[in-house]
């Protein structure tokens, strides 16, 4: 970040923290994209020529490159584009595949809405779908899972990694029931995919969904990991149009965008470790400011199994579009329902026990590969400085003054 | 969770930042009416109180937890109060309100709920009169909290 002056400068600048929407395209991406626009721009179906043949060698690459972020074959990655695409061809295809052994789906009350919506067209059409409840800290339990499995469960559909509070599922037990019970597991791991190491052989998961613009590749590319073996998973194309991607999704191929992908993927793969710990020191860093200067901020989400990047708090008294429009230099989300179309607040604080009040007073933060130590001391600044200011206009927050001193004057008395 | 706080425009985050006519003022003083509206668990609360002599409002204060758009439009209805009759300011409509704040359709509970604030507070201002000042501590609200 450039601030030649004094704070007015930095003032001016945007921070970004809303790194679980999206974010931005790695140099290096950017450059092993650029070739694949107007030089080699052939089209990888193309088998008649050497345009074709390049773009065909150019996706074939990345494939492997990219299955082997999450230990897969190349042959098991099939490009979307993108997670919501992927979620919806994993859910779908598989119900139009099985929906005659079995119509019940096992899921979460705090999945995307991708998974959740695809859940609820499901049900629309015949099927039983269970929507299990999480702890207070936003994970699901592996007991719960067991104990709602049915004969006729045909899949259980569960994220790696939330994407508002980052709390992380215990994919590894739920991996070994699905197994056990011989289930399909599908798993989000969109926010999860080149934070943590995953290995879907490991992870026992059959399809997974993940998609390049969370980790700093370009929008309009995502990927459906689809067992091959033990057991080879078949599933229904949800668009209709050619034989592409095995027969599971049809359209020419994104060649720019899957070069993208791989390569942020290859960063990923290079980087992670490395780079999970210093953003986590960052984000606990940026925690540890904020609470340091004001009372009641609660953390929303399990304080270590979570993503490294994520830091969802609620301040009390304060509502969330308030506090961004406050804040409005640095770029974060809220769970407050006035920043949804529903005018609901978030369905994951409330599936989580959060109180409504409380649930509107939330801000996700997400850390990214470029904040900067920097960035995230004069966040701290903003946000102490922003919530004091609402607190200040917030009877909610005069009224729990005059009752903590109405109770010290009872207590003296 | 998309932040659409771009939405509310400039007039909203212009008063965001200036916050004009916050503040409160005691309950009980004989001059005093309070009102207050929405509800807490729906992410809006609106307070809004008058000193009022002689018919005409002398001060009015807000304090709000709620988006920006309640937070201007309770700043706006103690401004366009502060000087009024009791009867004038009780006239002051919510579309006027919502047009001088540009406020998106979305947002329109936002000036209702800062109109039926001061609604509120010219009503616990009146019933004082009336009661003399012995139920001067009652506060009317248009919803608990």
């Amino acid at each position: 970040m450039k601030s030649s002056g004094g704070g007015s400068a930095v003032r001016q600048a945007r921070i970004y923290m809303d790194h679980h929407a999206t974010t931005p395209v790695d140099p290096q991406v950017l450059k092993a994209m650029l070739p694949y626009f107007s030089e080699e721009f052939g089209n990888a179906a193309s088998r008649s020529h050497s345009f074709g043949w390049r773009a065909e060698e150019a996706v074939e690459e990345s494939r492997e490159t990219i299955a082997r972020l999450i230990h897969a074959g190349p042959k098991e990655i099939v490009f979307t584009s993108g997670a919501t695409e992927s979620d919806n061809l994993a859910i779908l295809g598989i119900a139009e595949m099985l929906g005659e052994r079995g119509r019940h789906i096992l899921t979460c009350s705090t999945e995307h809405l991708a998974v959740l919506d695809c859940c609820r067209h499901l049900e629309r059409r015949g099927f039983q779908v269970t929507y299990l409840p999480v702890d207070s800290t936003g994970r699901v339990s592996p007991d719960e899972v067991r104990s709602a499995l049915r004969p006729e469960t045909i899949l259980i559909s569960l994220m790696a990694a939330n994407n508002e509070v980052g709390s992380l599922h215990p994919i590894l037990e739920i991996g070994k029931i699905a197994k056990e019970r011989e289930v399909l597991f599908h798993c989000d791991a969109s926010q999860a995919v080149g934070k943590i190491p995953l290995d879907v052989e490991a992870m026992g998961v059959d399809l997974l969904s993940f998609t390049a613009h969370k980790l700093y590749g370009p929008k309009g590319i995502g990927a459906l990991y689809v067992r091959r073996k033990a057991p080879r998973v078949r599933l229904a194309a949800i668009l209709h149009g050619g034989g592409h991607e095995g027969g599971m999704r049809p359209g020419t191929l994104n060649v720019p965008g899957i070069v993208g992908f791989s390569k942020a993927c290859e960063i990923a793969g290079k980087v992670m470790m490395e780079e999970s710990s210093r953003i986590a020191e960052l984000r606990d860093r940026l925690h540890r400011g904020i609470v340091s200067e004001l009372e009641e901020v609660r953390l929303n989400g399990h304080p270590e199994l979570r993503l490294s990047n994520n830091l969802n708090l609620s301040f009390a008294y304060v509502e969330g579009e308030a506090l961004m429009l406050a804040m409005d230099d640095v770029a974060v989300s809220s769970g407050s329902a006035c920043t949804s179309a529903t005018q609901e607040p978030s369905h994951v604080l409330k599936a989580m026990g959060v109180s409504d009040e409380l649930a509107h007073t939330s801000l996700r933060f997400g850390l990214g590969r470029f904040n900067t130590r920097e960035e995230v001391d004069y966040v701290i600044g903003r946000v102490v400085q922003s919530v004091k200011k609402l607190r200040e206009i917030s009877p909610l927050y005069e009224m729990a003054l005059d009752e903590k001193r109405g109770s010290r004057a009872g207590a003296l008395r | 969770m998309p932040a659409h706080y771009a939405e509310v425009g400039p007039k909203v985050a212009m008063r965001c930042a200036q916050l004009s006519h916050a503040g409160s003022m005691d309950p009980s003083h004989p001059e005093v009416g309070t009102g207050a509206a929405g509800k807490s668990s729906a992410g809006e609360f609106v307070r809004i109180q008058l000193k009022v002599r002689r018919e005409r409002i002398l001060q009015a204060r807000f304090k709000a937890f709620g988006c920006s758009g309640s937070i201007a439009s309770a700043s706006l209805a103690s401004e366009w109060a502060e000087g009024k009759t009791l009867e004038e300011a009780g006239s002051i409509r919510e579309s006027d309100l919502a047009a001088a704040l540009e406020l998106p359709p979305t947002r329109r509970h936002c000036s209702s709920l800062a109109k039926e604030a001061l609604r509120c507070a010219i009503r616990n201002y009146r019933e004082k009169c009336r009661h003399g000042e012995n139920l001067n501590s009652i506060v009317s609200t248009g919803g608990s909290r």
